[in-house]
Formats: C-alpha cells, structure tokens, sequence
C-alpha cells in the first residue's frame, strides 16, 4: 500500500543529498577550480538517486528482468554515464582555450558526445520493451518488423525534439527553470501511473523528480551566471529528466495502464515553457519567468492528474466500497 | 425365444459400447488439457481475515501416461496469466500490472515436469514451476490418473492438486504484497482427453 511519508522523507532526502552535493562543491571550490562544476553535477544527481532509491527499498537486480529494472540497471546508468561525460568535456573546454589545440581537442570531444545522446533516443524505448510481449514473436500483441520501426521512430523523434527543445530553451534563459518544469512532469508521471494501478512504477518517478528539480534550484541559486555560463551546467540535468521522463512515461504506457493521451500529455508538457519566449513575456525574468513556466507547465499536468484521480476513484470504488445497510422498523 | 435373447445380448453391448467403458488406462497414453472439464483456481488471504478466490480461465496443456513405468510420464501445463479472474474487473486489471503478475512482460505461468514416480491413488509430481520470469522446483501429489473413462470416441482421465507457492519467491516485489497475502493456493482440477483408438 502506498505510504504518503516514506514517499515524503525520500523525495526530501533525495533532493537534500543531490542539493549538499552540489552547495558543498560551490564552497569548496576555488574560483579557478569552478570549470569542474558541469563535471560535478551528475554525480550529485547520483548521490540523490541512490539514496532515494534505496529509501523506497527499490532493488538493484541484475540481469534485469523487467521494465523498471531496465530502466534503473540499464537507461538510467547509460544518461548518467553520457551526461556525465558531455560535462567532463565541457569542464576541459571551459579550462582550455579553444584557440588551443587541447582546446580544440575538447570541443570536438564535445560534439561527439551528441551521437551517444542519438544513440540513446533510438535505444531507450527498444530496452524499455525488451523480451515484452510487443516483441515477441507468436505472441498475438507482438508487433510486426513495420510496426516495430514505426514505434522506434515514433519514439526516438519525441525524445529527441523534446531534448533539443528544452536544451535549446536553457541557452537563451532561466535554464534552472527548464530543469524544475522536467522536474514537474516526471512528479505528474509518476502520480499518474500510480493512480492508473502502477504502484512502483509511479514510485521510481521521486527521486527522480526531486534530485532534477533539487539539482536546478542549487545550481541557479548558488552559482552566480557570470562565473560559469550557467547553460553548461544544467544541460546534464535537462538530459536526465528528459530521458527520465520518456523511460516513466513508456513503462506506465506499455505496462501499466497509462492512456497514449495522458503520456503524450506529460511528456510534451515541459514544452509549454517555450510559449514565455514570446515578445510579450519576454520582459519576464527572474522568479517571475520561473513561476509562469512552471503555471503554464502546471496546466495541461493538472488536467491528466484531475482525470486520472477521477478515474481511479470510479474504478476503485468497488473495491473499497462500503455497503450501507438502512435500519427498517419491525 | 433366440432371436430374443440375441437382440438383448446386442443391445445390451451396443449400449455399453456407447454409455461407457471403465477400464484402466494402457501405457505411454498422450493426453491434451480439457478447458471445458478442467479449471485452474486460486485463492489468497486479504488482510489476513478472509480469502480472496480467483481462476484462470486460459490454460493449455498436456500429458502422457505411461502405466508401466510411471517415471516415463509427464506433465506441462502453461496458464495465460491475463485470464486471471477474480469477478471484479478493476481488480483483474489491477493484477496484470506490474505489481503483480505484470502480464506485458510475463504472459504466461508454465509448469514441465522433471520426474514422476507413483504413490498411492496418483503420483507424486516434481518440475519447474516458472511465473513471473522465475523457475523453481516444486514437487506435489497429483491424485488420480487410474481410472479412463471413454464417451463418444473420447478418451479421459482426471487428475486434481493444491499446492502452496509464496509470491515473493517468484519475484513478486515484496513492497507490493500489500494486503493480498504473500501465499498462495493454487488449485488444480483437470481432466486431459485423447482420441479412442480406432
């Protein structure tokens, strides 16, 4: 049964851990030493995610032998990793000058990393669905070799254009903002696939949301912009929640009982950030920008939350439901 | 008077002939599962204050029987797990999720048999028993098998079982139990049906 307070204590613990990685490596890190921090930020991703995960008993079981399982064992290590490495070459990037050769040496290291990212968009949702019934052959609900392809593209183009988007969104401005929107579709995700029956499922979406969401405030309220071009260091986290957000999403779609409206829904929800870039918001900034983004992010999340805990409520109701016996005089 | 007595002799075997035939059942016999006479059913604790019953209503299967040498006989039974049943759709729908029977990634519970050797009124059954993408060994007593009753061209002969399997040894997530206790009977009823020889 779900346990409102331990969801509580690990989404907090989970977001602490990943912020006191990141507020400790401001303070101990001397000015020279800061180009490290795009460097630093995966891993206190990590720290926040393992001691999330471990608060809500999730297991590391190897080989993996269900969706969630690949998506703890296999996607989220592999975006870690990537991201991980796009910020080790942005740190050497930003140390070295790019007239120089180890400077050229480390940009094109840089561009590099944008095919393990393709990569990654084709992979995730193949991984997801290994050894599923979608795949199997014999199996009625398998799918045939066209409509294999159809669902790998299908896939590979959201993930994609959700990720370059959002990135591309973060390089102009408030990119803590993009990272805190991610942060708020996969919390939406998670509830949802929750309430359509998915228990853990939806509970693998906490630490998540926390550590992104954690992760975006510390580095947006502790690292001044003009040390550090503050997009450096929130495109690993805008990778993890995208990618993050896909692999919840695909699991409580194919799995569990998550409508193809409600998924397309959350996952495109993050772009609604884009509708501030309009000449009219575009005076917006700061706190301000921060809160519409999140408003506008917020509808179209409050609207599948609203229908889905309607449903749940019609659905469960007979199994919950309380037989009231009226009293009739002898 | 021996016309009679001829014509009586005759219908009294067509009708035996007809009406059936009990005699014990020859060796190395193939048999396929009989959804219609058979059923596979289950029931649990819920809050440990009652019993939640279920079934399968898709199962497939079969078996051999061999008189002579009852360690040449085996068993395989394979059980759709989204037929799972309880007269409640929303909980049915709730048990082919993850959290239990996840039926996306595992659509079936299947049983082979690894030795049988006879015990008294059946046999004693040991083999791989694989739900939710877990095999383990299990051995139970299979009751039953001696006798073959044919009717209409068919041959059949019944077998019944319970058995008691704990979810969280086949990889059911434990923080999942929830109210549904952990173990499990799982009750076997079945006939298996061959063709009479001509």
């Amino acid at each position: 049964m779900p346990d409102p307070l331990a969801f509580a204590r690990a989404l907090a613990a989970a977001a602490a851990v990943s912020a006191a990685v990141l507020v400790a490596c401001r303070f101990l890190l001397s000015r020279s030493a800061s180009t490290a921090i795009p460097a630093l930020t995966i891993p206190a991703v990590l720290a926040g995610l393992v001691v999330g995960y471990r608060m809500l008993q999730f297991p590391w079981i190897w080989p993996p032998t269900n969706a969630l399982n690949r998506f703890l064992m296999i996607v989220l290590p592999t975006v870690l990793s990537v991201e991980w490495l796009a910020g080790i070459t942005t740190s050497a990037g930003l140390r070295h000058h790019s007239d120089s050769d180890s400077g050229r040496k480390w940009v094109f290291a840089g561009k590099q990393i944008g095919w393990l990212r393709l990569g990654l968009c084709l992979l995730a949702g193949r991984i997801l669905l290994h050894d599923s019934v979608y795949l199997r052959r014999g199996n009625p609900e398998a799918w045939t070799s066209l409509q294999s392809w159809i669902q790998w593209s299908g896939f590979a183009v959201l993930l994609l254009v959700l990720w370059s988007r959002l990135r591309h969104l973060a390089l102009r401005r408030a990119p803590g903002s993009v990272g805190a929107s991610l942060a708020l579709a996969i919390l939406c995700g998670g509830m949802t696939t929750m309430m359509t029956g998915y228990l853990r499922g939806g509970t693998a979406a906490l630490p998540l949301a926390a550590t992104v969401a954690a992760t975006s405030l510390a580095l947006t309220l502790w690292y001044e912009p003009d040390w550090l071009p503050q997009s450096s260091l929130h495109a690993g986290i805008i990778g993890i929640g995208a990618v993050g957000l896909f692999s919840l999403l695909c699991i409580g779609r194919y799995f569990g009982q998550l409508t193809s409206l409600q998924a397309v829904v959350i996952f495109l929800s993050p772009l609604m950030c884009w509708i501030t870039e309009h000449p009219r918001l575009s005076v917006l900034t700061g706190w301000k920008l921060w809160t519409v983004r999140l408003l506008l992010v917020a509808i179209p999340l409050g609207a599948v939350l609203f229908d889905a805990k309607r449903e749940f409520d019609e659905r469960m109701a007979p199994l919950v439901a309380v037989v009231e016996y009226s009293s009739r005089s002898a | 008077m021996r016309h009679v007595f001829t014509a009586g002799l005759l219908s009294l075997i067509v009708t035996a002939a007809i009406f059936g035939d009990v005699r014990e059942a020859s060796a190395a016999d193939e048999y396929t599962y009989d959804l219609v006479h058979s059923s596979v059913s289950f029931k649990a604790r819920h809050l440990d204050i009652s019993w939640i019953h279920g079934r399968f209503n898709e199962v497939d299967g079969k078996f051999s029987l061999d008189r002579e040498d009852a360690t040449k006989s085996t068993f395989q039974l394979t059980i759709k797990a989204e037929s799972v049943d309880t007269a409640n759709a929303a909980r049915d729908e709730h048990l082919r999720q993850p959290d239990y029977f996840d039926t996306k990634q595992f659509p079936t519970i299947e049983f082979k048999s690894t030795k049988v050797k006879a015990i008294e009124g059946g046999f004693e059954v040991t083999g791989d028993f694989t739900m939710h993408g877990k095999t383990k060994q299990i051995t139970f007593p299979l009751m039953g098998g001696s006798k073959e009753v044919e009717t209409r061209g068919v041959k059949r002969v019944g077998f019944s079982t319970e058995l008691k399997l704990k979810r969280s040894d086949f990889g059911f997530d434990k923080n999942a139990i929830g109210p549904i206790g952990d173990e499990a009977i799982i009750i076997i009823d079945c006939e298996g049906m061959r063709k009479s020889d001509a």
